[in-house]
């Protein structure tokens, strides 16, 4: 197009007759014709408001230089600027041609890159929630949980039974001690039975010495008599000492003894009490962190749907660049045409030729049948598109 | 696994359609022309529904469906027209072809799995 261009534009003067003047220019015969020698024209200026109907009836920016038949032609400087302007819309269509399909190639690779990381971001979501999903179902973690959840309960049935036991251990010794107390006071009763010897054997001695009395003196019996009476005082010293300590032993066992068990006691309950809550505490932890872990599981799937529905839409609303890639390359076609119809009128001026067939209008006609969308046709005309329900089933 | 195939010019679309239906569960069959379809269709692809693009180089959406349509193995699977086209005569003329219904793009992804699971349900 610009060589044609260049071609078009070349000056040439006239071989003779002086040559023509610079504000004419003259246009080459058509190759494979014969150049004709020309004659000088008599005239060589336009004559303004002539018209193109070789080779009577020349047209007004058209001058014929020669015979009617001839091939050369003067032309009007100012027509001839405007010839150039209208062939050098070619090179401005092929420019915007180029940034159309620049945005035609841009929006491509684009929206290609925001689908593939849209998709990238949706497997990435996907691959967390089953992830998480296959981790709680797995068997080790759910082997993990079934092992501490049996070791609390181990652990707390462990220390019941310790706390049995001890219970069982602390009334034994109970019972021991109240046998130790019942054996005492069985001592105890024997001791009164010593005791009431004693009084006998001492009222014995006294019987004996008043008998012994009554018999006179130095018959003997007087020692039989003190020995009775020392035998009772001696048994009577025997009961008070055992009685003694009796009573150390009862109070021993009723006071010190039984004390120390109790006190054992309290020990060990508030011991066993504080590892049951500890126990318990453990089970209640477990159960909170259990719910905590089962809360952020629901919120990681629920947070991956929540994801994977915008990225969806995503994925859908990508076609947008089909769409304008379509009306894009529609508009590119439209410039083609109207380049090309340039040309003609163009070819029209300079070689004299009748006006294409073709005018702004047919152009219009023809962008207007190639359109591929409603959208499209309803902007050519100025008019709001038609409302076409967007999913129809026959 | 329920199969659809998408024959669209536009490989924005494919991926597009292909990440919606393959999340959905469907299996799917690409093909960037007409022609393309039509080959993969005579190699023994049973697809269960065809999406197609109404406008392609050579062969339209419109004449896949009538080749389609001659083809004993396609001549009954439903055939969805995706397409920027909205024109009513447009549409008459894909029904005379033998197409099951027209979506206009872009299409939501739910407002296009309504109408897939409605032709292919069990997906």
């Amino acid at each position: 197009m610009l060589h044609f261009v260049a071609r078009l534009l070349s000056r040439h003067a006239r071989p003779e007759a002086g040559g023509v003047p610079d504000d004419v220019f003259v246009i080459e015969p058509e190759e494979g014709l014969p150049p004709e020698d020309p004659a000088p024209q008599a005239d060589a200026h336009p004559r303004s408001g002539s018209v193109a109907e070789p080779p009577s009836e020349p047209p007004g920016n058209v001058v014929p230089l020669e015979s009617a038949e001839s091939r050369y032609h003067r032309i009007h400087p100012q027509t001839m600027a405007l010839v150039e302007e209208m062939t050098s819309y070619a090179g401005f269509v092929e420019i915007m041609q180029h940034h159309l399909t620049n945005v035609c190639d841009q929006t491509h690779t684009a929206a290609e890159s925001i689908l593939g990381q849209a998709l990238d971001i949706e497997g990435s979501v996907s691959g967390l929630v089953s992830h998480v999903r296959d981790t709680m179902q797995s068997d080790k973690l759910l082997d993990a949980s079934e092992t501490l959840r049996v070791s609390v309960e181990t652990g707390r049935a462990v220390i019941a039974q310790l706390i049995r036991e001890h219970e069982e251990t602390h009334g034994e010794i109970r019972k021991s001690l109240a046998t130790v107390q019942d054996l005492s006071n069985r001592m105890r009763a024997r001791l009164e039975e010593i005791e009431d010897i004693r009084r006998y054997t001492d009222l014995l001695a006294i019987n004996a010495r008043i008998h012994i009395a009554g018999l006179g003196k130095n018959t003997g019996l007087e020692v039989i008599a003190e020995e009775i009476r020392a035998l009772a005082n001696q048994t009577g010293r025997l009961a008070l000492d055992l009685n003694g300590e009796l009573n150390a032993m009862d109070q021993t066992i009723s006071g010190e003894l039984m004390e120390k068990v109790s006190n054992q006691q309290r020990t060990d309950d508030a011991r066993a009490e504080d590892l049951q809550a500890s126990f318990q505490k453990l089970a209640d932890h477990m159960a909170l962190l259990t719910r905590f872990q089962a809360d952020l599981i629901a919120q990681v799937q629920q947070r991956g749907e929540d994801m994977r529905n915008p990225l969806n839409t995503l994925c859908g609303s990508i076609q947008f660049q089909d769409v304008a890639r379509q009306q894009l390359e529609q508009v590119s076609a439209a410039l083609s045409m109207i380049s090309d119809h340039f040309v003609s009128l163009s070819n029209a001026i300079i070689h004299n030729d009748a006006p294409p067939d073709s005018s702004i209008a047919t152009c219009l006609s023809t962008i207007l049948e190639s359109y591929v969308m409603e959208q499209q046709r309803a902007a050519h005309r100025g008019q709001a598109a038609a409302t076409a329900p967007k999913i129809e089933l026959f | 696994m329920k199969t659809v195939m998408i024959v669209d010019d536009s490989t924005t679309i494919l991926m597009s359609m292909e990440s919606i239906l393959v999340r959905a569960g469907y299996g799917v069959v690409k093909a960037t022309s007409g022609e393309a379809a039509v080959s993969t269709l005579q190699q023994g692809a049973k697809p269960n529904l065809v999406i197609t693009d109404l406008n392609m180089a050579a062969m339209n959406g419109i004449d896949l469906i009538r080749a389609m349509r001659q083809m004993p193995a396609t001549r009954f699977t439903p055939i969805l027209m995706l397409t920027t086209e909205s024109a009513m005569d447009k549409r008459q003329e894909a029904r005379a072809a033998g197409a099951t219904g027209w979506i206009v793009k872009p299409v939501q992804p739910a407002d296009l799995l309504a109408v897939v699971q409605q032709m292919v349900p069990g997906a």
